[in-house]
């Protein structure tokens, strides 16, 4: 099962004396949050690019971090991802006058990373849909511009391929907006990141996403949701994801009952178009309503061994 | 010789109403498959809270004892290592409220309560009957000759009914027994039928109770036939034993210094078993039994069980990492 490897992508919170923390508070958070994902066999880590500092701070160095996981079977942090939900005036994705911004940003970020091997610099590619309107052929085509520029940097400077990773609530969710953006972007330098949860519950089907553009995809998050959005719960402020008037919980774990992600399609395409490398294992708010995160993980590494990995051999 | 590895479902069953729906008990076992485990230890029980805990609540739950069988494989789990039983718990099925195998009157109705694990366990691809060996700690009782054969008499007798089943049975002592040393252990463990009884040994618990788990299985080899692996993080140095109900004030109140947590995982950082010396010691001496990893005290269970999964694989069994 070499050709397909199973990383875990940040998520994560657990109940201490403290009340709820994460695997930055401390080394020996971090230590029991790498040792319980290795265990259930994840090799790989996704980061949010904004906590490189705390993680290089903790060790001293990002090289002595990389090392830290090594020696728990961990081979990588595979991915960066970056954000910026709200739009404001000193950060609009889509104003031309900020582009300069965004791939200093980024580029910033993955300098940190350098001499790691991270693969994905992993962004959403436009604010909350809100912020975004209106969302005209011409504000993507804009953004596509960014993002080109952007890939083009990422690749070139880097060598990290640019993924967009659309959530339910991104100003580019529909399939027709999708479609358009991909249009308009270069394949060498753009790729598509695809979050099976997120497109559902936006109306998108991800093993015919995925067919369609598999030559430009870069990486999955898999994750399952028992909703789709009918109500634009997308419009939602400020975060869709907690604030939607259908259901407090969006996110569910590969397996879960009711889970409307047709995972075995999409392993069985991923088999027929020869995927390989990292899949991602994601668990955004996994405690809501009584769950964790270390039951979520573990779960859903139940599923992909006992289930999907039988299906891609 | 290859240790038999299982992990207790204790922890899941942490109140009176928690792990009482399939769906939990699925996500349990899919939870212990993922973290490198196949088979399980199951606490005995009484009433309708506690579906795994008895043969008729099994086979109302899943309809039969196979059908907990099939459930079990269909997440991984090949089966059941064991039950625990403790004689002073609630029959609630046969109006029982705290049997005592220090009481003569009591070892018959012992004996017909156990005779349904004896047709169980083999079903589920288990033969280990773990029993709390002796009551709390009183200071009405003395551990001597005399009262140590009563309770060997109760458990011959229940030795002996299990071994026609191809069962064995275990004695088990926790840190809030009356058997306080090795020779109090040694003492009842010699009034027992070595053939069919042997010793169940926590490591958790002997160092709580202030006895080196690692001396206590080298003195007690021949005879010990089960382990429950877990770590300690506190010992019992003002002999809290001692207290009225000490599961409660004691282990789960944390007597006068509020112990937040008696228990760890087996590479918690504060933790004082040698857990890596009594492994050692188990794989010297060629044990064949069941090694029982618990989650005791954990706070979320399935964390214990993925950290434990990991530390047995990186560090105490590494060529199957």
């Amino acid at each position: 099962m070499a050709r397909i490897k199973w990383q875990y992508a940040d998520h994560w919170r657990t109940d201490s004396p403290k009340g709820p923390i994460n695997q930055f508070a401390s080394r020996s958070e971090m230590d029991r949050f790498i040792k319980q994902i290795a265990a259930v066999g994840l090799s790989g880590v996704g980061m949010f690019a904004w906590n490189l500092g705390a993680v290089s701070a903790m060790f001293g160095s990002l090289q002595a971090y990389q090392a830290f996981l090594a020696e728990r079977g961990i081979e990588k942090i595979v991915d960066l991802f970056w954000c910026q939900p709200q739009a404001s005036p000193g950060m609009t994705i889509h104003d031309p006058q900020h582009k300069g911004r965004v791939i200093g940003m980024l580029d910033h970020f993955a300098s940190l990373a350098a001499g790691l091997g991270v693969e994905n610099l992993v962004v959403m590619p436009a604010h909350c849909y809100s912020d975004t309107e209106p969302v005209t052929p011409a504000r993507i085509e804009v953004l596509a511009d960014l993002w080109n520029a952007a890939g083009r940097m990422a690749m070139e400077k880097h060598g990290m391929k640019l993924g967009c990773h659309h959530e339910f609530w991104c100003g580019i969710r529909s399939q027709e907006e999708i479609d358009r953006f991909y249009a308009l972007t270069d394949p060498a330098y753009v790729n598509l990141y695809i979050d099976t949860a997120q497109h559902v519950i936006a109306g998108v089907d991800p093993v015919a996403l995925y067919r369609r553009h598999a030559g430009r995809v870069n990486g999955f998050h898999f994750k399952d949701t028992r909703h789709v959005d009918r109500s634009e719960d997308f419009r939602s402020q400020p975060d869709p994801e907690l604030c939607a008037s259908t259901t407090p919980r969006w996110f569910w774990e590969m397996g879960t009952p009711g889970g409307l992600v047709d995972f075995p399609a999409l392993m069985q395409a991923l088999k027929e178009h020869g995927y390989e490398g990292w899949i991602g294992v994601e668990h955004d708010k996994a405690d809501v309503g009584g769950g964790n995160y270390p039951e979520s993980t573990a779960l859903a590494m139940w599923y992909a061994r006992n289930v999907l990995e039988p299906i891609y051999s | 010789m290859t240790l038999r590895w299982s992990y207790s479902l204790n922890q899941w069953n942490n109140g009176h109403d928690r792990f009482v729906l399939r769906e939990a008990h699925d996500r349990a076992f899919k939870t212990l498959s993922a973290s490198g485990f196949d088979t399980v230890e199951i606490p005995c029980g009484s009433g309708r809270w506690e579906p795994l805990g008895r043969k008729d609540w099994i086979e109302r739950f899943y309809g039969s004892v196979a059908g907990l069988r099939r459930a079990m494989a269909d997440a991984g789990i090949a089966g059941a290592s064991s039950f625990v039983f403790n004689p002073a718990e609630p029959i609630f099925e046969e109006g029982a409220f705290g049997l005592s195998v220090l009481n003569p009157a009591d070892h018959g109705r012992i004996l017909g309560t156990l005779v349904q694990y004896a047709q169980i366990l083999p079903e589920l691809g288990g033969d280990t009957m773990v029993v709390r060996a002796l009551p709390n700690w009183s200071d009405a009782v003395k551990v001597d000759a005399g009262t140590m054969q009563v309770a060997a008499d109760c458990w011959n007798a229940v030795g002996a009914m299990l071994a026609g089943h191809g069962v064995g049975l275990a004695l088990n002592f926790d840190c809030v027994t009356m058997a306080r040393s090795a020779d109090d252990i040694g003492l009842l463990l010699d009034l027992c039928d070595a053939g069919t009884i042997g010793l169940s040994i926590d490591t958790a618990d002997a160092v709580i109770m202030g006895i080196d788990p690692v001396a206590l299985f080298r003195q007690f080899k021949a005879r010990t036939c089960h382990v429950q692996l877990k770590n300690a993080l506190a010992i019992d140095t003002l002999e809290e034993y001692r207290l009225p109900f000490p599961d409660k004030f004691m282990l789960a109140g944390g007597g006068a210094r509020r112990i937040p947590r008696w228990y760890g995982e087996l590479e918690h950082e504060d933790g004082l078993v040698d857990i890596a010396g009594f492994h050692a010691a188990l794989v010297e001496h060629g044990y064949a039994g069941w090694v029982v990893v618990e989650s005791d005290q954990s706070p979320v269970p399935p964390t214990s069980a993925m950290l434990n999964g990991w530390y047995l694989r990186h560090r105490l069994t590494p060529q199957s990492a």
